[in-house]
């Protein structure tokens, strides 16, 4: 079932000549984890803040939930969706690690003993129950991240909108967020939107969708996308280790399959392969 | 700038540190107010043992206060002088051109200077025992009767917890910017009052800029987050009024009454 249907969907900023989002059309299903990628400029975060009504389309549908996307539904509808930005100090809002958890449910007007609870619950499942008192400026990128996916999780959205969340990360903390969301994914039924660079990222989702220039170009699984190998860096996205290593192969004129290996793939190629003998 | 004592907060476990922020606030805002009506030895003594008792009680040694007190000292000096110098009346002990000492100069430099320093430690005691966000949510719970004639209350508090919590991300930003104006040649502290204005200007604009960006990004998290006006919302921060807080609260009506009972009727 699709939980996300956006239908021609139009929209351009007021000081700029060209469409930010131009005629764009596209479904999610329920459950599924799909990444928008795209490069600097291509409309992506337009798309996200679209979606949650933080700005409002020139023209076309957004239907959420089966519920169409208008200025009276709007908070039912960002009751439905959590978000996380970018920049991990600008979306700290509460004093302390807890309170900022507890912001979106202060919002909902949840009644502070179910608060406590859950404050806790959400901070013991991102790993940073520990932390509960610290205040934002002791805290590290990556943990401030996983401080906002906790408040997300508080509130127990259908769907979860990732805009650029982890750019702002070393690798490690990178994975750690990344894994923590996978997790959230299969216990709650979660649809994951993330909009990314990262290659690691779009690989771990079921479906990318491409977006160049407010357009919609294409949308297929991971290993469709990455047989388009040096055309990626023009997406947006870098090429997967698995390509890079079959280009770097094919320039010593080593026979290399075709289609799409994962790392995986690739090394259960090479063990076969007569490189070995 | 880590060397400034006032105004700071110094986390501990005494009887004042668990006091409940609203107390500490009224107690405070009481106290100055008494202060004005005392006027001899008697009553500022009453109020000296109020305020020395409140400094055992904060566990904080009285060296760490007298340091808070250091970056006003001049100004202290400053306003005793005019105070000794400039003061009229009663019996004169020394007089050069307009310049004299009288009797009751140095009566009010000495009740000025008292005042001064009773004020800054009361005043200390409240920033050194309690942080800053208990004094938000103090302020916010104090000012809630306003409620009743519109004034946005909850919007008020936001704004004081937002500003609070971005006051160490702000310092932070502006130690970042001087760096890099610095290894970018410009020098801070140096050459005369029009130089040192003109060097502020690299790390004013980038500064306000940042800050607008940032405003922006918040309000949008904000939003995203279901956040639509300060009224309607719950609290997840709650301040709990205990016996330790009542009981400070009838010792100091008792020392304070009698300083205001000293002057009026004795």
């Amino acid at each position: 079932m699709a939980i996300i249907k956006v239908e021609h969907l139009n929209y351009k900023y007021s000081n700029s000549d060209t469409q930010a989002i131009d005629d764009v059309s596209l479904e999610i299903q329920t459950g599924d984890w799909v990444a928008i990628v795209g490069h600097n400029g291509s409309g992506k975060s337009t798309l996200a803040k679209l979606l949650i009504g933080l700005m409002a389309a020139d023209s076309g549908k957004i239907t959420i939930d089966d519920q169409e996307l208008t200025p009276e539904s709007v908070w039912q509808i960002r009751e439905k969706v959590g978000m996380v930005f970018q920049n991990p100090d600008n979306q700290f809002v509460g004093a302390t690690v807890a309170d900022d958890v507890a912001f979106g449910m202060e919002n909902r007007s949840v009644d502070r003993d179910t608060m406590v609870t859950r404050v806790n619950h959400a901070l013991e499942q991102v790993g940073m129950l520990d932390y509960k008192d610290r205040e934002p400026a002791n805290l590290s990128g990556g943990q401030k991240q996983r401080v906002a996916l906790a408040g997300i999780i508080a509130i127990a959205p259908k769907i979860l909108i990732l805009d650029e969340a982890t750019s702002m990360l070393d690798p490690r903390g990178r994975q750690a967020i990344l894994q923590v969301i996978q997790q959230l994914k299969d216990d709650l039924n979660l649809t994951v939107l993330s909009i990314t660079h990262d290659i690691n990222e779009a690989a771990n989702a079921d479906r990318i969708v491409v977006i160049d220039d407010g357009h919609f170009v294409e949308e297929s699984t991971p290993s469709e996308l990455f047989n388009h190998g040096k055309q990626l860096v023009e997406m947006g996205l870098d090429v997967p280790l698995p390509e890079k290593v079959k280009d770097a192969l094919q320039e010593r004129h080593i026979a290399v399959p075709e289609s799409y290996l994962d790392e995986r793939g690739l090394v259960d190629w090479l063990r076969t392969s007569r490189l070995n003998k | 700038m880590n060397k400034v004592m006032f105004g700071r907060f110094i986390p501990g476990h005494s009887w004042v540190h668990r006091m409940d922020p609203r107390a500490k606030l009224v107690l405070c805002f009481l106290y100055i107010a008494v202060i004005f009506f005392a006027n001899d030895f008697w009553t500022y003594l009453v109020m000296t043992v109020l305020l020395l008792a409140s400094v055992v009680a904060s566990a904080i040694p009285l060296r760490v206060y007298i340091h808070g007190l250091m970056p006003l000292f001049w100004l202290m000096i400053f306003t005793v002088l005019i105070q000794v110098f400039f003061g009229a009346g009663g019996h004169v002990y020394w007089q050069w051109g307009w310049l004299s000492v009288t009797q009751n100069g140095l009566n009010s430099a000495g009740v000025i200077l008292m005042r001064f320093v009773l004020i800054i430690l009361i005043s200390t005691i409240l920033t050194f025992t309690t942080e800053p966000l208990e004094i938000a949510d103090g302020i916010e719970s104090l000012l809630s009767p306003l409620r009743k004639v519109h004034f946005p209350v909850a919007t008020l508090a936001l704004m004081l917890s937002l500003a609070l919590r971005f006051v160490p991300t702000l310092m932070d930003e502006a130690e970042k910017i001087m760096n890099a104006q610095r290894s970018r040649g410009v020098d801070f502290g140096e050459g005369g009052l029009r130089q040192r204005i003109r060097t502020i200007v690299p790390i004013l604009i980038p500064l306000f800029v940042n800050a607008f960006n940032r405003a922006i990004e918040i309000s949008t998290a904000m939003e995203a987050r279901g956040y639509q006006d300060g009224e309607n919302r719950t609290k997840y921060r709650q301040l709990k009024w205990r016996r330790l807080d009542s009981w400070s609260l009838v010792i100091y009506m008792v020392g304070l009454s009698s300083v205001v009972a000293l002057r009026y009727f004795i």
